[in-house]
Formats: C-alpha cells, structure tokens, sequence
C-alpha cells in the first residue's frame, strides 16, 4: 500500500523545507524535496552598483553571511582586477573560518544532536548519557557550547566589527586592521575555545586529534577516553544506532576551491570526484529549472535568470537543479575532506561511504581542522603591513566568486554592464544538495538519498530527521516563498 | 511563567543567530532567570513533526496561553494579496499572524524586516513584503495603525539588521515583567531606552569627526562620514555604546560606515552604503539637527584647527605620529 508522507515546516533547519516522500508499507519509494523558497535576492541586485550588492549579499542568509561576502568580493576582485595583500587574504580566511566553525558545531548540538535522544534509543546503555548531554536547550553539552561559542565572537568582533551581516569584506582586502593588542586577545581567545574543544568535544589534545589518520585511530582513542567526550559517545552511538546504514549516497562530490593566500595557494583545491579525483571544469556547471519555479530551462550560471513563473505545471520547488557535466553531485564537510585527501575522512569514506554518520563525523573534524588553522592564522597577520586595498575603475564585464562555505560549494556569478549590475546569479550549497528533479528526470542528492530508506515507525519518521539534517540544510538563501500553487 | 513563541516570517535568520550571540544573561540563562517558556521556536525547539500544529490550534482555542509573540521577517503579501510567497503548516503565514495579534499579550517585531519590511520590502518589492505595523516609514503596515495586543500597546518593533542581542533580550524581559508602556516607545514603535542614541555616540572615530580629518579610504583610522558613507549621524540606535560581539566590535570599528540598519527607510534610504553624496562639499546626509550652514562654518574651522597628529593618522591604517608634540622649552 502507498503512502504519502509530507513533513512540514521542517524544524530545527534553517529556513524552510519541506519533504514529501511516498511509502510503499514502511519502506521509501519516491521523494520530493520542496526548497519551499524565492526571496528574490538576483532580482533585487539587478541595476546595483557592484559594490553595493555587498550590503545585501551578507543579508542573504543570516547564519552564513561572511560566505557570501567573501565569495561576492572574490567575484567582484576579478571585475575590478584590484590586488589583495597578505593580512587580506588572512583576514578574511580568519572571518570564514571563524564562522564555518560556529555553523559546524551549531549544527551538530543544536539540530542534529538532539535527535539522538529520541525515545527510541531509549534501550542503549548509552541513552542515559546521551540524552543528558545532547538534549536540546538543557543538555549539559549543549549549554556548554552556547558558553563556548562566544570564544569564537571576540575574535569575529574583533576581526569583522558586527555578525551577522557585516561589512568587512571587500573586493581588495578587510577594513578591519588589527593592532598587536587586539590579535593577542584573539589568540587568548581561541586557546579558550579550544580548551572547550579538547575538554568537552574531543577528549584528547587538538593536535593529536589531527594526527588521526584512520578509522581505527579514532577507535581507539575513544575507548582509551571511556567515551568521556561528545565526539567519542557520538561515534560509539552512532554507530550502534546504525547511523552509518542510513542516507547512503552515491559518493559523487563536488568541491571548489577555499581559503586562498597571497601567493595563489589554497588550503582547499577544487575537484570533482567520481571513483577519482578529477580537476574541477567550471565551464561544466549548468543550472537546471525544469521543476522548479522559474522560467525556462537550463543555462550556465552567467546566462542564467530568476524570474518566477509560479504557474509553471510541474514545479514544485523555489530550489533550481545545478548539475555538473550533467551529474547529480553531494557537495559539503564531506566533499571536499575526500577531494583535499584528508587522511581521516577519506578512510572513513573508503571504509563506509557516503551516508548520515560519515557526514556528521567530517563536519565535526572540519570544526576541529578550522580551529587550528585559525591559530596558524592569527600569528601570521601583521599588524604593521596594510589590510585593504583600494578598488579603481571596472576592469571586467564579470567575474566569478567560488568558494567552500560551512555547507558546501557556494558560487556567486555576477555580470556588469557600464558600471551596474547586469546580471547575478548564485548557487548555493543547498541548491546542489537538495536540488528538485533535472531535465531527464533525476531526483536530487536528497531525493535520491530517501529513497530505499525503511522508516521503523512510519508516524515518527526519525530516520528522514537524521538523513536531512546530516546534509546541514540551508533554505533561508533562497528562502520562504512557499510552494505557490496554482493561482485560481 | 512567561509564553513566549518565535515565529520566522521571510527572513534569513540573523535575529535567530543574534539571539544565539546574547550574553550576560546568554540565551538559555535569559530563559531561565526571567521564567520564560520558549512555547516553540523553528531553530531551536527540540520537537519534530507535528508540535506546531498542535500548539496553533490550541491558541487558537485559547486553551494555551500566549504571552508575547515574536516576529521575525517581513510579512509576505503576494502574490496579488494571496500570501501564498510564504506558507506555514499548510496556510499563509499572514493568516496566523491575523489569529495570533489578536490573542497574544504582546506583540514584537524582531528585526527592520519585521518592523518595517526592510531588505524584504526593497527594490520593486517582488514579494509585496511588509513590516507588522510599518510600511517603511508609513503607519499602518500589515496589522494597520489601529491594532493593538491584549495589553493595549502597538506591535513593539526591536529594529535593527539584526538587532542587538541586548535589544531583543532587554526588551522581552521587560514585557515580562509588564514594564513597557507606549510612552517608552519612540515615533517608530521601537523602545526608546535603545534608539535614542546615535551610533555615531561613542565612535571611536569622534575626534576625527570633530576635525573632519577624513579617511580617504576604507582600513583607514580617519572619519568615514565625510566620503566614505557613513551614516551613524542619522542611525537611532546605541551601536558604539552597548558594542557588539562580547562587546568588541560595532560597525565603525569594524571599518565599514554605519548604513542605518534601525530605520525605516533601510535598505533603500541609505544606498549608496560605501560612498557619501554631496552637493558641493556638502554631505547631503547631515545630522538631521545639525543646521547646513553651521555645519558648513564650523567643518570649515574644525578642518584648519585640525591638529597634524589627526590629519597624518585619518588616512594611515596603522597609527603614526602619535606622540603629543613636547611642550617647548621656552613655554615651560
């Protein structure tokens, strides 16, 4: 017998979404994943002064805002051909890093990790522990990550002035300096976000968390701990609670490249990865919106258009459809872990595959990695060296911004025409994973991932909570205009 | 007890966050310190499917208690006055706002976009978004000019993009305390204890203010009013008081103008946000109380008695020279 089961509003998410999904007894035949969503942002763009579109870009979404200004003015620096110096490029690596932390760890304890203390695992000698520290709002981890979170808001105050939605960011560096005084509270700062890390996260010293370079290392450092530590229980739980079985994908990744320096090095190389590592092929990005509400069909992101066409027949989501060479594509923590080759991640990869515990594991490891990396970072910003330069006249008709935000691969591409904006499309890491059906038909990474899911208890679909969330969902960037159904 | 709902309009989600960002009392300390239940909230509620519902029809049916209601978005109209731009479990999300104003205690809007429609409502104004009580600068907005909660006070509009952690937590404490009066709100609707202010008060950047030593551009210590469009002369709010981020940072200290992000007339009242317009020499954004001619005299004067420390200093982006000048022998 089939069944339809639609899960609406989608809580503890960002933004809205909703996920429709037919049942065949228990088990999931069909999926349909409606970004629920058009705020109408490209439009609104339209007929700006380049720089302008920076006060609205960081206002797309307001829990990962320092991703698009970095990725419009990485756009915009190749539009003006201006030159960033080296505190820039550290700058705005401290800024992103900073809040990809924020959003990895706030994923983990305040949408994901509440999930775990459903009744249902209620049996598992775990459960007890678990629920004391994962609950949501009164968990003992959870409060200690709100405390410790504001470790991370000195330096983000102190490196970008106001967050969310600040203007820090430009084309040709920070407008934030920073004096010797100010980058020694930032560094006290973060050796206290990473005693929180070490004491209550991890168990063990940062530094030889990174050492890990496989599955089992992690093993046996969280039995070596007792399992005293978030991440240890997660990964004991996790795992018996059958996590690793659940929201499998097809391992098909997409990762541009992140966190640039003055020299043209990236901390994270773009990649494409089906079975191997390929070179990422920009020109091979298309936009698809055969379901979705716009008009027309399919375009590369600069040809591209928003207008809404909300009687289109088959649509049925705010959400265009990005492919890359024509394949449905996972993109996050994840993707680019396996595509940098990061030791850790790509054996548990290898060893399990692409599903709702090895997502949530390279999410948590990135957190970690980042936090590091900060460090490195602050001592190298030099305080007597200048931040920012100037940008002069328009020196290209467009330009494009790749980077790696907290949930994926995020692009903004922007076409100007005699100084105003002609044209600015953006793909967001939500779009490439829970994008709607394609021109011949293919679902979404999500979609795909549904089905084939067997839902224990029909009425408490827990399972579809666990393998949404462990994809981060993000709709406020193209959010909250809600399934427009036919006018009458 | 104190029942306290949140719900998300069309919005991204930065009040959400600033909430997330309080201190003394963080979040969860407010909650605890001041009594309040949080009845549901889209991020942050442990429940999944279904509580929401549950909790509507049961306000509806007033067999729930709804002390204040938090709004955060703008109101979503279209398209053609239909509302359907933003469904909520199954109906526009306009249609519970209209149940909801009328049994809730009180009634906040969280952010400019739900006070006054904000980047929701700029540009052509696709989405026919509006602000709950305001239409930009206009009364009437979504709920119309006549409409107030149980206790007989308008929509109490937190503005702000985002507010201030301290705004929208401050405010709620003393709704719950049932502390707020209309005479503690401002023209606007927004508390008067938190907008009567300049952001421009307490700039780190004042002296350079009062010299018109200006930066030429941005990373520079000078003023960013003169050409690089700040607006905290006209921006109600106590920004570079009450600091932001654990009390590090604002905007001007960031480096970047203040755009006026507590107004009505924001986003589209402010633009361009990176350069100043001038006729003449002239800012044609004065401080609104600032008479043009006296402004003209005395940044005239202010510019000549600018002492060489500020003017060396306003377009460096480290400080130079910033010893005092040694007293002179002969005036000791």
């Amino acid at each position: 017998m089939i069944n339809e089961l639609i899960i609406r509003p989608f809580p503890r998410i960002g933004g809205d979404l909703e996920i429709k999904v037919s049942l065949d007894d228990s088990k999931v035949v069909d999926s349909y994943c409606s970004g629920t969503a058009f705020r109408g942002f490209e439009n609104l763009l339209k007929g700006k002064s380049v720089m302008d579109c920076l006060g609205f870009v960081c206002r797309i979404c307001g829990v990962c805002g320092v991703s698009h200004s970095i990725a419009a003015s990485k756009a915009m620096k190749k539009i003006f051909g201006v030159k960033v110096p080296q505190n820039g490029y550290l700058c705005k690596n401290i800024s992103l890093a900073t809040e990809i932390v924020l959003n990895q760890l706030g994923h983990f304890y305040l949408l994901f990790a509440p999930d775990l203390t459903d009744k249902r695992y209620s049996c598992h000698p775990l459960y007890p522990e678990v629920a004391k520290r994962f609950s949501a709002l009164s968990g003992t981890s959870y409060k200690h990550f709100i405390h410790a979170r504001r470790k991370l808001l000195v330096i983000m105050g102190l490196f970008a002035g106001k967050w969310p939605n600040t203007l820090a960011v430009h084309p040709g560096g920070v407008t934030k300096t920073l004096n010797k005084s100010e980058l020694i509270r930032c560094l006290g700062s973060l050796v206290e976000f990473r005693n929180f890390l070490e004491q209550n996260l991890l168990g063990c010293d940062i530094d030889d968390w990174l050492e890990k370079k496989n599955l089992k290392d992690i093993e046996s450092l969280c039995s070596q701990n007792n399992y005293h530590s978030d991440l240890g229980i997660f990964a004991k739980f996790g795992k018996e609670i059958g996590l690793p079985l659940l929201g499998k994908s097809t391992g098909k990744f997409l990762c541009y490249s992140g966190y640039e320096n003055a020299q043209g090095k990236s901390l994270y190389k773009s990649g494409f990865y089906n079975s191997a590592i390929y070179p990422l092929e920009v020109e091979k990005i298309t936009e698809e919106q055969s379901f979705s509400f716009f008009e027309g069909e399919k375009a590369h992101p600069f040809e591209g258009f928003t207008e809404p066409f909300v009687e289109k027949k088959k649509a049925y989501s705010w959400v265009k459809s990005p492919r890359y060479s024509g394949e449905v594509v996972e993109v996050g923590p994840l993707s680019r872990m396996v595509i940098n080759e990061d030791s850790l991640i790509s054996d548990l990869f290898e060893k399990m595959g692409s599903n709702v515990y090895s997502r949530v594991l390279a999410r948590l490891h990135e957190a970690i990695f980042l936090t590091s990396k900060i460090g490195e970072w602050l001592k190298r910003v030099n305080p007597n060296k200048p931040f920012y330069n100037k940008v002069g006249n328009i020196k290209r008709s467009k330009g494009e911004g790749l980077i790696e935000a907290a949930r994926g691969a995020l692009g903004h591409w922007i076409k100007v025409e005699k100084g105003y904006v002609k044209n600015y499309q953006i793909i967001t890491p939500s779009s490439w994973n829970f994008s709607p059906r394609d021109s011949l038909g293919v679902p979404g990474i999500l979609e795909q991932t549904l089905i084939g899911t067997t839902l224990k208890e029909p009425t408490e679909p827990l399972e579809i909570f666990h393998i949404v969330r462990s994809y981060d969902p993000c709709f406020f960037c193209s959010v909250h205009v809600s399934k427009v159904r036919k006018r009458k | 007890m104190v029942y306290l709902l949140w719900l998300q309009a069309g919005c991204c989600g930065a009040e959400t966050t600033s909430l997330l960002n309080c201190e003394q009392p963080d979040f969860l300390a407010f909650l605890e310190e001041f009594d309040i239940n949080l009845i549901w909230h889209p991020f942050l509620s442990p429940h999944n499917q279904g509580k929401i519902l549950d909790i509507l029809k049961d306000l509806s049916r007033q067999k729930r208690k709804l002390d204040i209601l938090v709004v955060e978005g703008a109101i979503y109209d279209g398209p053609e006055g239909t509302g359907k731009y933003d469904l909520f479990c199954g109906m526009p999300f306009k249609e519970w706002i209209v149940n909801l104003a009328k049994l809730t205690r009180y009634l906040v809007a969280v952010g400019t976009c739900a006070c006054f429609g904000g980047i929701g409502a700029s540009g052509k104004n696709l989405m026919e978004a509006t602000g709950l009580q305001f239409f930009r600068e206009k009364k009437g907005g979504f709920l119309g000019e006549d409409y107030r909660s149980k206790e007989n006070l308008p929509v109490i509009n937190i503005a702000g993009c985002p507010a201030h952690p301290d705004w929208i937590t401050e405010s709620l404490v003393s709704l719950a305390k049932d502390e707020m009066r209309s005479c503690d709100l401002d023209d606007f609707q927004r508390p008067r204890i938190f907008y009567e202010k300049l952001a421009h008060h307490a700039c780190p950047r004042n002296e350079y203010y009062e010299f018109k030593a200006s930066a030429q551009c941005y990373s520079q210590q000078g003023c960013l009013f003169e050409n690089l469009g700040c607006k905290g002369t006209q921006c109600e709010s106590d920004c570079n008081e009450r600091l932001w981020l654990t009390r590090t940072g604002s905007c001007t200290r960031g480096g970047f103008p203040c755009i006026s992000c507590t107004s009505p007339r924001f986003p589209d009242g402010f633009l361009p946000f990176f350069e100043t317009l001038k006729i003449g020499n002239i800012p044609t954004t004065l401080p609104l109380d600032v008479p043009k001619a006296w402004y003209v005299g005395i940044s005239g004067l202010a510019k000549l008695a600018c002492p060489k420390r500020l003017l060396v200093n306003a377009t460096s982006f480290k400080p130079v020279k910033l010893v005092f000048p040694k007293v002179a022998k002969n005036d000791k």
